[in-house]
């Protein structure tokens, strides 16, 4: 223990003694500790403990897939889910739910919030109760009972001040009376958003439906139960159903998933690649460490000799040495912790638009006990990584050597150890490089692609008619076509129209159409595309080119021919551009409820998610498919957000409990959904910037010290007629070829591990030429400039100077 | 061949200037064997590597087949001491981590020979000097004698008109110096003028002349 406390303080003392190499040293640590402090922060309260669930690790998610269709995710249809739950026994609780537009009106204001239609044991499967009141019963999922609702605990903070009466209190909810019987505990946020949850209402009708795919499956496993056994279990009961149900059930099984991964897929790709980014980054600040310390230790040779030769055993020294690391990494790590509560606030301020605000967890983002543990860990094995290989390098050293006057200083080992660092440092660099590179080139590509319409001045707002006070189609098409002409004669409104999903908003309608003419295809092989459903001039006004036939007009109206618009690609896929008018395409279902819809116009394609390929869409008028749930586009002459306020007085003046929400320009909505690339963009690029600058710095610091270890060589160079051109060359061409070999290994990794970034990459492969060769370059110039500097210093080397040696 | 004309050198030491060598006058002709001797400090070497034109800071004139070297910028100079001379030094000062071979080559290839001539002069010189065996040896694998034997080899292996050596046999027992001395001597016999700095008078004796500095000052054999 004595000894122990005697190498803390020598090692003190020492650090204290070379303020510029503890310096260098702690800031270098610093923001590499720092950056994978915020980072697993981020990654611990996002990705590994996004929800406050008892036993998360028994949460399971189940989803449909049809392998046919080539479908992996889709929602399930509640008679299959009912089959499931009679059919198993892996669970404890199997849970279904699906969302709902939640207006709730009779505040001061109409609000929209997000509301879960629940099966009663929803809350048993999260294993969450109400702090206040109780949880649902079977008995509230049966028809005709009272209408009841569990709030979040926001929602009661912000819409009821916090009553502690509020149970038993009836609200408003799209025109139906709710009794709220209880409050979540803070901090629940499952399903993401979610605000109110009310049971469904398991009528006959709903519970025998196999066709309706829109519900979300979860269970709570039995103990010892493992995903793998609840899968092999659920596959037999999906194959049973397909025999069963050949007609909706053909090629329909279904995948059990942990919770927390299923949650997290959205977004997960992203984070863990940041965390690779910001854990090369380490490697790097680690590695420029080590190199310093190796030239630090060459410095004191002698010391260490002399120790060896007073009787220290290589363990001896070597503690020592560790000693020291473990001081500055640990200095550094507190560095560290004190640079991630900065780069928190930066994650936080720069936080791609609402994933943040529904990313569950995201409350927990900061410094808490697992995360400074973690930064504890990662500074220990930082101390190690950068501390081990000098101090084996120097620990044994050549006694009758070291301890000469004039003797050399520096083993061959410890140039090929430095070299080997350097070579290493330039290899993760350039990963990071062509991983930024190809982050920002995809976000470029964002930028200049048009989306297939004109984003620029146009606002955007949700509306819902609630479904119990608009019941009928008439109606609610005449409530549009009402405020749509108001909105038009609101100063500043140039042209304005309704559809249902925006393009990029995030949510998107399908469903399988046949063609007219063309043979009926096989179960779980239909037509499948998207459609939208918009009012006249929506083409207009969002500038999306009609390159055949019409828009839509007042003149189609319910009651008469059905007609429809499809784009590019599914006028491509069936007939021709040309071909298209005048065809017709169907609804796959009951004749009698789908009639034919003639293709009136084929529109350009347009861009609805950034990372998905154009499919199939058509677009129907709203007239005759009156959606209760739209959302307005006005373009304007003015600052699109400036008239916001006068169309909602518009909205309210028909109908005063409207909520209209979701208030964006267009290029708001764009940004939003670009967010996660421009996050990716700008992080990645930092982190490569300073990776680039931390490997620039090791070849300097490593071509520097060569040369002050060289001059003597350098002199009997010149004193033998080497020009300074020479000495240049020569000095450059040993950094150069470091840099080269970094460069090439660096490549060969950047072209196996930029693969796992193609989730964050639209426009651009992940083994872009392009990409790869500019990243090269750059790094080829900022070794070429890391080399010159001391290659300058070595031509101004003094043969004479250097000959005196002698 | 080379004549110095009131040579001086001098550092500053705070207002005044301490002088290492004073008013140095010296003419060496074409095949001369010159030897500088004198006591330690007298300038031997900085007189030596003046000659060489490896040190820049000096005054007086200096001409070299009659070409003024003390008017010539550095890059003519590097230029001029290429083509004509030679050196050899007493801690030998060989490349460690290069052969005997690449030892040899590398004068060259300072001196733009390419590199089929390069290998057929240093294959030339390694016969010569009897050190074909040694070729693929690094210096650290040699004896003392056999370093100073290639430190020779390539001072010669870009056929220098004019060998400079400091204390060449300085670091080498008796037996190792007669026999780099001896190879000083053919090499004179041959042609090749030599300029020395020793203190052995034995060495000395290989040569036919003597300069003697003190303090600066060329006392003898001017």
């Amino acid at each position: 223990m004595d000894a122990f406390l005697n190498d803390i303080r020598y090692a003190v003392r020492n650090l204290i003694k070379r303020p510029g190499f503890t310096l260098i040293a702690v800031l270098t640590l610093g923001i590499g500790i720092g950056a994978n402090t915020a980072m697993f922060s981020s990654i611990y309260a996002l990705l590994l403990k996004p929800l406050a669930f008892p036993e998360l690790d028994r949460v399971v998610a189940i989803w449909d897939n049809n392998p046919i269709r080539g479908e992996v995710h889709n929602e399930v249809a509640m008679a299959n889910y009912l089959d499931w739950r009679a059919q198993t026994q892996s669970y404890e609780h199997l849970a279904l739910y699906r969302w709902f537009n939640a207006n709730i009106t009779g505040l001061d204001q109409p609000e929209r919030v997000q509301g879960f239609a629940v099966t009663a044991n929803f809350l048993d499967v999260t294993g969450v109760k109400p702090i206040l009141g109780r949880n649902f019963t079977e008995e509230d999922n049966q028809p005709g009972k009272d209408v009841v609702a569990i709030i979040s605990h926001s929602l009661w903070q912000r819409s009821f001040g916090g009553d502690p009466n509020i149970l038993n209190k009836t609200i408003t909810i799209n025109t139906y009376q709710l009794a709220v019987i209880g409050v979540l505990p803070e901090h629940f946020n499952f399903p993401k958003g979610g605000e109110v949850y009310a049971p469904i209402e398991l009528t006959p009708e709903v519970t025998s439906n196999r066709t309706l795919h829109g519900f979300y499956v979860i269970g709570r496993l039995n103990p010892g139960v493992s995903i793998e056994q609840a899968q092999a279990e659920i596959d037999n009961v999906t194959a049973r159903l397909e025999k069963q149900y050949p007609e909706t059930n053909t090629g329909l099984g279904a995948t059990v998933y942990s919770l927390v991964d299923d949650m997290v897929r959205a977004y997960d790709k992203p984070i863990w690649v940041t965390m690779g980014f910001v854990g090369f980054v380490l490697l790097i600040a680690c590695a420029n460490i080590a190199n310093l310390m190796l030239a630090r230790a060459t410095g004191r040779h002698k010391e260490i000799a002399l120790r060896a030769a007073l009787g220290a055993t290589r363990w001896r020294i070597m503690r020592q040495l560790l000693t020291e690391s473990l001081i500055v990494a640990l200095i550094g790590g507190a560095f560290g912790v004190l640079l991630g509560f900065w780069g928190i606030d930066a994650l936080r301020w720069g936080n791609p638009g609402d994933a943040a605000k529904f990313a569950a967890g995201w409350y927990q983002l900061g410094i808490n006990v697992p995360v400074l543990l973690f930064t504890l860990g990662i500074s220990i094995f930082s101390g190690l990584v950068f501390g081990l290989a000098p101090a084996l390098q120097v620990s044994k050293p050549n006694l009758n050597d070291a301890l000469k006057d004039g003797a050399r200083q520096v083993s061959g080992s410890s140039h090929r150890l430095r070299s080997s660092l350097v070579v290493f440092e330039v290899a993760l660099s350039l990963v990071l490089l062509v991983g930024a590179g190809l982050s920002i080139r995809s976000f470029l590509y964002l930028v200049k692609t048009s989306p297939g319409f004109n984003p620029d001045n146009v606002l955007t707002m949700r509306i819902l008619l609630p479904w119990g006070k608009y019941p009928e189609e008439p109606k609610r098409a005449a409530l549009y076509h009402d405020l749509l002409q108001r909105v038009k004669a609101v100063p500043g409104v140039e042209s304005a129209a309704f559809v249902n999903y925006l393009p990029l908003g995030g949510s998107n309608s399908s469903d399988d159409y046949l063609v007219e003419g063309d043979p009926v295809p096989q179960p779980g092989r239909e037509n499948s595309g998207r459609y939208r459903v918009a009012t006249p001039d929506y083409f207009q006004t969002m500038r999306i080119p009609i390159i055949r036939g019409r828009g839509f007009s007042e003149q189609d109206k319910a009651g008469i021919q059905p007609v429809v618009i499809v784009n590019e690609t599914m006028a491509r896929k069936h007939w021709s551009v040309q071909d298209a008018i005048g065809k017709r395409i169907r609804f796959n279902g009951p004749p009698e409820k789908n009639p034919w819809m003639e293709i009136v116009g084929v529109v350009e394609d347009v861009t609805h998610e950034l990372n998905l390929a154009v499919t199939p869409e058509y677009y129907l008028p709203h007239a005759q498919d009156p959606w209760n749930a739209m959302a307005l586009v006005a373009r304007t002459t003015v600052d699109p957000t400036s008239i916001a306020g006068q169309i909602r007085q518009q909205v309210w003046t028909i109908d005063k409990d409207l909520p209209a929400y979701e208030v964006r320009s267009m290029n708001e909505v764009w940004g939003l959904a670009a967010s996660m690339y421009s996050f990716s963009s700008v992080t990645l690029g930092f982190f490569a910037v300073i990776a680039l600058l931390l490997a620039s710095l090791g070849i300097y610091g490593v071509m520097a010290f060569a040369v002050s270890q060289r001059t003597q060589e350098l002199g009997i160079r010149m004193a033998l007629g080497a020009t300074t051109s020479d000495v240049l060359k020569l000095v450059v061409k040993h950094g150069m070829k470091l840099a080269l070999l970094g460069i090439g290994i660096g490549l060969v990794g950047a072209w196996a591990l930029t693969r796992f970034m193609k989730a964050l990459l639209v426009g651009v492969e992940a083994t872009d030429l392009l990409t790869f060769a500019v990243v090269s370059g750059c790094l080829f110039i900022a070794a070429l400039l890391a080399c010159y500097l001391p290659a300058r210093r070595a031509t101004k080397v003094d043969p004479l100077v250097a000959l005196r040696y002698e | 061949m080379i004549s110095l004309r009131g040579v001086e050198k001098a550092f500053p030491h705070g207002p005044t200037k301490t002088y290492v060598l004073r008013r140095i006058d010296l003419d060496i002709k074409p095949g001369e064997f010159v030897s500088i001797m004198g006591p330690s400090g007298a300038g031997k070497s900085t007189l030596l590597h003046i000659l060489g034109m490896h040190d820049q800071s000096w005054s007086g004139e200096y001409f070299f087949d009659d070409v003024p070297v003390h008017t010539l910028d550095g890059k003519k100079r590097a230029a001029l001491r290429n083509r004509n001379i030679g050196f050899v030094f007493q801690s030998y000062h060989l490349l460690d981590d290069q052969t005997v071979f690449e030892n040899l080559e590398l004068p060259l290839s300072y001196r733009d020979v390419s590199k089929k001539d390069r290998q057929s002069i240093v294959c030339d010189t390694l016969d010569r000097f009897q050190m074909v065996g040694k070729k693929d040896l690094f210096p650290t694998q040699l004896s003392g004698g056999q370093q100073q034997l290639v430190g020779i080899a390539r001072a010669v292996v870009a056929s220098p008109r004019i060998i400079l050596a400091d204390e060449p046999t300085g670091n080498l027992h008796s037996a190792q110096g007669k026999e780099i001395m001896d190879m000083f001597k053919r090499l004179n016999d041959e042609g090749t003028t030599i300029v020395q700095v020793t203190h052995s008078e034995t060495n000395a004796a290989y040569g036919n002349r003597i300069v003697r500095l003190e303090d600066g000052w060329i006392v003898n054999g001017q």
